[in-house]
């Protein structure tokens, strides 16, 4: 095994043992199992050597979610990446995940946080299994870096894809069902001006039976949303100022293709996380995260 | 037959300005040579009296009957969020143009130019691009103006493929979703522009510097009937060198991108599009 990959394989034990029969990895990556018999799911943690990834760090994780299994996948603290070295230092983490009949898997880490003059590529693949029955959660999100510091989106590049793939048919390859992803790229007019004052942005990605309450209440919430500009007569407030009372946190919930996308962004990191986990909770009973995963999966929304 | 899926994305799909589409194409005169139906000194003469091709002409016209007029690219979402932040509203139309074309240019063109390469895939490539589109507005907006120009091009412009070899059968192909893919060809804009100018005969590098200004033209037409600017203002924004200038850039993005890598560069775009929908009142469907 080379550096930075890592192998997780979860596993239903009839009737109800869920087991990691495979859990490898190699430095810079670092995997740390918290599952104990009695939780909801099974929970890895994905953790890297002081927090971050230095320049040219190369991160290749293989998940398999096997039948029924449950997978939640977390980080602790954000992913910092530092600054390039070296003019062809690559700093990547790739994902792939094979997701099997029923499985279920959140994907919930904390921010991806770029700093100054760093380079950056996370390409992660989902890949459905024919049936359609494995249901997922996954959030992707980046800050502008080093905030404290003055740093506003002073990173040179950074790009992430989130990519979900279906099997057509038998010897077929797969279909594309959704492709999300951003493309930073620091040039002569400056990528802040590009960022209109916002330091995060967040997207979730929602799919599956197990998470449709969730969808649905997403989906019903954007709905209820208040007017832009709009004014309503009956206490003669304005609704224009309630954006800036929600302090500033802007965001859309759209379905598209079997999938919920949420997109949220703000002013400032902390109200984006309540935000995101005030939706995330969104439904009955706490939302279908907490039931499927139990408070421990919004760790990083604490 | 040909069917376009609906798309019930739960929200109001806007169809007043996609055009009947079950009808074949009509092939009356696609047979004859399109000149015999005029008196002869109306036959165009053997010499060509310009360079610019025709068709070219006919598709960078803004009364090209595709809808676009009905919608602003999100402009008057953007313009709703900011309204009370930017005093001046010339600003927010030039900066905003700034941002659209960026964002068009690493989440579109390179889907203009693969249709072009190979439009003998561009029901895949539309499949891939609905799929890369991850906004409901948004879709919603390219799939109507992209279905509104292949019926152009068989209503109108259909003769004008005659030179072209296997022009016709890439079209076909296209709205029948084959190819191979699971798609069911959406019309998806950006692959529906690069697949018609090949079929016309134009060349790929104008295809695509049309399509850039035709959006750009496109923005501030809606920038005009916003109140943000005046139209001698709009006209003297799309004069100035800046302007060309960021189509350029934007075309070189574009060229630089495989549909792999398309995405989007200016992450709050998506916001303002999505928020489109929440605007109390509205003038524009995107």
């Amino acid at each position: 095994m080379t550096a930075g990959q890592g192998h997780i394989r979860a596993r239903l034990l009839p009737p109800a043992r869920l087991s990691l029969p495979q859990l490898t990895f190699q430095y810079p990556l670092k995997l740390i199992s918290s599952s104990v018999p009695s939780s909801k799911c099974l929970t890895v943690f994905i953790l890297s050597y002081g927090g971050g990834l230095v320049s040219n760090d190369q991160v290749d994780l293989k998940v398999v979610v096997e039948d029924a299994a449950k997978l939640c996948l977390l980080t602790q603290g954000s992913t910092k990446i530092f600054k390039r070295k070296a003019f062809e230092h690559l700093t990547t983490q790739s994902m792939a995940v094979h997701l099997q009949s029923n499985a279920v898997l959140a994907l919930l880490p904390d921010p991806i946080q770029p700093f100054k003059d760093s380079v950056y590529k996370q390409h992660q693949v989902f890949h459905l299994p024919a049936d359609d029955t494995a249901s997922l959660v996954v959030l992707d999100w980046v800050s502008e870096g080093r905030s404290a510091r003055g740093e506003h989106w002073d990173l040179t590049s950074f790009v992430s894809r989130n990519e979900f793939f279906i099997p057509k048919g038998e010897g077929e390859s797969e279909r594309l069902m959704l492709r999300d992803s951003m493309i930073l790229t620091q040039d002569a007019e400056g990528l802040r001006s590009r960022m209109d004052g916002f330091t995060v942005f967040a997207t979730l990605m929602i799919h599956g039976p197990r998470f449709a309450g969730l969808s649905e209440a997403l989906l019903q919430k954007f709905k209820d949303e208040p007017r832009i500009g709009g004014r309503n007569f009956d206490n003669r407030r304005d609704f224009k100022n309630d954006t800036t009372k929600k302090g500033g946190v802007i965001w859309t919930a759209t379905s598209m293709r079997g999938f919920v996308l949420v997109k949220l962004s703000g002013k400032e990191l902390e109200e984006v996380k309540i935000f995101l986990r005030e939706l995330l909770k969104s439904g009955e009973d706490e939302g279908d995260v907490v039931r499927e995963f139990g408070e421990g999966a919004l760790l990083c929304l604490q | 037959m040909i069917s376009w899926r609906r798309e019930e994305e739960g929200c109001l799909v806007v169809h007043q300005l996609s055009p009947s589409t079950a009808k074949q194409p009509d092939l009356r005169f696609a047979s004859a040579h399109p000149a015999s139906r005029f008196p002869k000194y109306l036959q165009p003469s053997q010499s060509p009296p310009s360079m610019i091709p025709y068709a070219l002409l006919l598709l960078s016209d803004s009364a090209l009957p595709l809808g676009s007029f009905a919608f602003s690219s999100s402009l008057e979402s953007y313009a709703a969020h900011h309204r009370t932040l930017t005093p001046n509203r010339t600003d927010i139309i030039t900066t905003f143009l700034h941002l659209s074309l960026h964002s068009t240019s690493t989440s579109i063109l390179p889907f203009l130019y693969a249709a072009y390469r190979a439009p003998a895939r561009a029901a895949d490539l539309d499949d891939e691009l609905d799929a890369s589109t991850p906004c409901a507005v948004a879709r919603r907006a390219s799939t109507s103006q992209g279905r509104a120009l292949l019926a152009v091009f068989e209503k109108s412009l259909y003769h004008l493929s005659a030179g072209v070899e296997g022009a016709r059968e890439w079209v076909r192909t296209y709205k029948t979703g084959g190819g191979g893919g699971g798609g069911g060809g959406g019309g998806h804009f950006g692959v529906a522009w690069g697949l018609v100018c090949r079929a016309l005969g134009v060349s790929e590098e104008d295809a695509a510097e049309v399509f850039v200004v035709n959006h750009c033209k496109a923005v501030l037409s809606a920038g005009v009937r916003l109140g943000l600017l005046g139209p001698y203002q709009a006209q003297a924004v799309l004069a100035m060198p800046e302007t060309r200038r960021e189509i350029e850039m934007a075309l070189e993005r574009g060229r630089a991108l495989s549909v792999d890598e398309v995405g989007q560069s200016v992450p709050a775009l998506d916001l303002y599009q999505g928020r489109h929908e929440l605007l109390y009142s509205r003038v524009f469907n995107s």
